[in-house]
This record gives C-alpha cells, structure tokens and sequence, in this order.
C-alpha cells in the first residue's frame, strides 16, 4: 500500500524525455522499498546465519520498449538473512567475540563487472539494448566513484553489520547466573534489558541508515537509472550477507 | 530522440528543471521568466551547443555498433549452441566498444569544465544537465528511426 501511494506521488516528477526510464524509475523505486522491507524482515529473525551469502532479490523488469513495464519479483526461495547496524556503542559485554565478518569488505565498496550485470539485468538491458546499456555505464561508473557521500553510507553500513553480528553472538552466548538467589535474578533481568536494549538503539540506527541509502539512490534514480540501479546492487550485497559463524575458543 | 529536440523544454521539463534546481514557487514568483531566460541562455551558448552535437553522434555510433553486432550475429551465430564465431564476434564488438566509451568518457570530462559557465544560475544549470541526461537516457532505436514530418523533403 505505502509503495503504491509513493509511486503516484512521485510519478509526477518521474515523467522523462522517455517513458522508457520513466517506467524504470518507478521499477526502480519499487525494487528499492522491497530492499528495505526485507531488511526489516531479516532483522525482526534476528537470527545468526551461517549459511553463505546469497543472490541478491535483485527484480527483473520488461524489455525497455515495453510500455507497461511491471516488476517482476524474483521467487528465488531466501533464507534468513542477518542485518547489522552502526557503530553506536563499542562492545560492552565482557567476554565475547567480536571476530565476525572478517571477509574482505573493500570489495563491497565497489561495484564490480558481476554488480554492473546484475545492474544489467535489474534495468532489463538485454542483448538487443547493449548498445544503451554501454553508453549508461561509463557516466554511472565514474559518477559512483566519485560519490562520497554513497561510499561513507556504505562504509557506514558495513560497520553496522559488523556491530550488529556482535551482538546477536553476544546474545547467542550470554551466560547468565542460575538458580533462585536474589543476585542471580537481579543479574539475569539486566541481562535481558541490555540485550533488548542494545538490539533497539542497534534497529534504530540501521532505520535510519537504511532510510539515508533509500533516499539517495531515488535521487540518483531521477537522472541516472544505470548508476541507482548499481547503488542499489551494492546496497543488496551488503545487507544480504550473514554473519560468519564465530570462532571456537 | 532527435537532435533538433535537444533545446525543447515543454511544461513538464519546466516544472521538473524547477524542481532539479530546488527553486520554490513561493520563493521566487518570477521563476517562470527567469527559467525561460536560462534556458535561452543555454540554447544560445555555442560551444554549450557544439558540445551537446558530439555527445550526440558518439551516442549514434554506440546504437551503429549495436546494429552491427546484432547483424553479425543474426547472421553468423547458432541460436541452438554458442560458437568459436560467435564468441570472436563478442570479443570484437567488445573491443569497439571499449573504444567508444573511452570517447565518451573523455567527452564527460570535457562536460563538467563547460558546464560551470552554467553554474552561477541555477536554473541554466539544471537545465543543462537535462539536456545531456535526454541524450544518455536516450533510446537507439528512437535515434535510428527519425520521426515523419509532413514537411520533409525527402518524403515522396
């Protein structure tokens, strides 16, 4: 319902030159609302998962002379997935590990051949369409690198999975007094209101992010589908990752 | 698109250049005149105009080199099994291309310098990047098919 409504309240401002990417930046805004109810649903799991990384639910679109063109949602079964948010408080739970995610994550900064594919594919450039797809990816490559403001929301957005994976294998590990003794209740309910707490302020901030990266990809999207489509690829690729498993000690 | 469409501004390129350069109606009741003065600006601007030309032609030689391989293909591909042919045609279209988008990359370096005589004015600005955005959103099949007009003098 709330991505019907903003898509008429926007639609509007999407009337190009071409109808063709108008279509696309409707498509668009849709596939980037999904993102966010995914993450959503991923984080109300709040789950470690150890399963690797998957495909992004990236959506497939008409071919571009199409002029209804309509989202068509990729069915590929998902598993849980685990979102991670900033840096808001350094770990403060004494005797856990915060060795997750180790992977190398400078490759999540950049969007390489396979994102720029996968951007391809989301846009509906087919081979027929090569032609316009070459063209829109030599401005979209060099106006992503060169956008600061993007790369700090992805740098900060990796920090935040990192934070968050943290906390769940805190959660995950607690140790908690047993028994009936005053102490050990007294122990156990702060315990579950650091955790409840910790995972609160955590979601907020990855709302909050969440929302920054939405809003700046539908800016781009108005001028430039090629390179909100790659933003949105990367976006995908950070928050569909899970956690590592923990190392045993 | 055509090329002699690239100075058009409608009502809903007005209103979308308004919103692009962030000038609110209530702020600046005259906006409508300043954005037609700004647009005539960036019509007038020669080397602003040459400028649009060539992007404009090396988009067409990216829809030509896109006409070919699909010609070279249709022609020499097997739709049921990919081929060494094939696969060399890929490769030779790909190394066109490459050359091509380095063109136009160079091209886009070019762009920012000439647009900064655009800069102080919101509107012309805007206005331009609009401009260069219709070329690049562009459709190669719009710019193959020249539109009829009951004018032209070729028309038998």
């Amino acid at each position: 319902m709330r991505m019907t409504r903003e898509l008429l309240m926007k639609s509007a401002l999407l009337r190009y030159e071409s109808n063709f990417h108008g279509a696309i930046g409707m498509l668009f805004r849709v596939a980037t609302l999904t993102v966010v109810v995914l993450w959503f649903v991923s984080l109300s799991c709040g789950q470690i998962s150890t399963a690797s990384a998957q495909t992004p639910a990236v959506q497939k679109v008409a071919p571009p002379d199409q002029k209804d063109v309509t989202p068509k949602p990729n069915t590929t079964a998902k598993g849980k997935k685990v979102i991670t948010n900033e840096d808001l408080e350094p770990h403060s739970a004494a005797g856990t590990t915060d060795k997750i995610i180790t992977r190398d994550v400078s490759s999540l900064l950049n969007c390489d051949t396979a994102c720029e594919q996968q951007a391809r594919e989301f846009l509906g450039y087919d081979a027929d369409y090569e032609a316009e797809w070459r063209i829109q990816v030599v401005r979209a490559r060099r106006d992503l690198i060169a956008d600061s403001e993007w790369r700090g929301m992805l740098s900060q957005s990796i920090g935040q999975q990192r934070t968050y994976c943290n906390f769940l294998t805190q959660q995950s590990q607690k140790t908690a007094p047993s028994g009936n003794s005053w102490d050990a209740q007294v122990q156990r309910a702060r315990n579950a209101k650091y955790f409840e707490t910790m995972g609160n302020t955590l979601r907020q901030g990855l709302e909050t992010s969440v929302n920054r990266m939405n809003n700046h990809i539908n800016e781009v999207g108005e001028l430039s589908p090629a390179r909100a489509a790659m933003m949105n690829v990367q976006a995908h690729r950070i928050f569909d990752r899970t956690c590592d498993q923990p190392p045993q000690r | 698109m055509e090329f002699s469409e690239i100075n058009d501004c409608d009502r809903y390129c007005f209103e979308n250049v308004r919103q692009l350069a962030r000038v609110s109606t209530s702020s600046n009741p005259n906006w409508k005149r300043d954005l037609l003065q700004a647009i005539d600006r960036v019509r007038s601007d020669a080397e602003w105009q040459t400028y649009l030309r060539e992007l404009y032609d090396v988009h067409l030689k990216f829809c030509l080199l896109g006409d070919e391989k699909r010609e070279e293909l249709s022609r020499d591909a097997d739709p049921h099994n990919v081929t060494p042919r094939e696969i060399a045609i890929d490769d030779k279209y790909d190394a066109k291309f490459k050359e091509v988008q380095a063109t136009l990359q160079t091209l886009y370096y070019r762009q920012a310098d000439l647009q900064r005589r655009f800069g102080a004015n919101p509107f012309a600005f805007q206005f331009s990047i609009v401009q260069t955005s219709r070329i690049q959103n562009a459709n190669c099949a719009q710019q193959r098919s020249p539109r009829y007009t009951p004018n032209d003098a070729d028309d038998p």
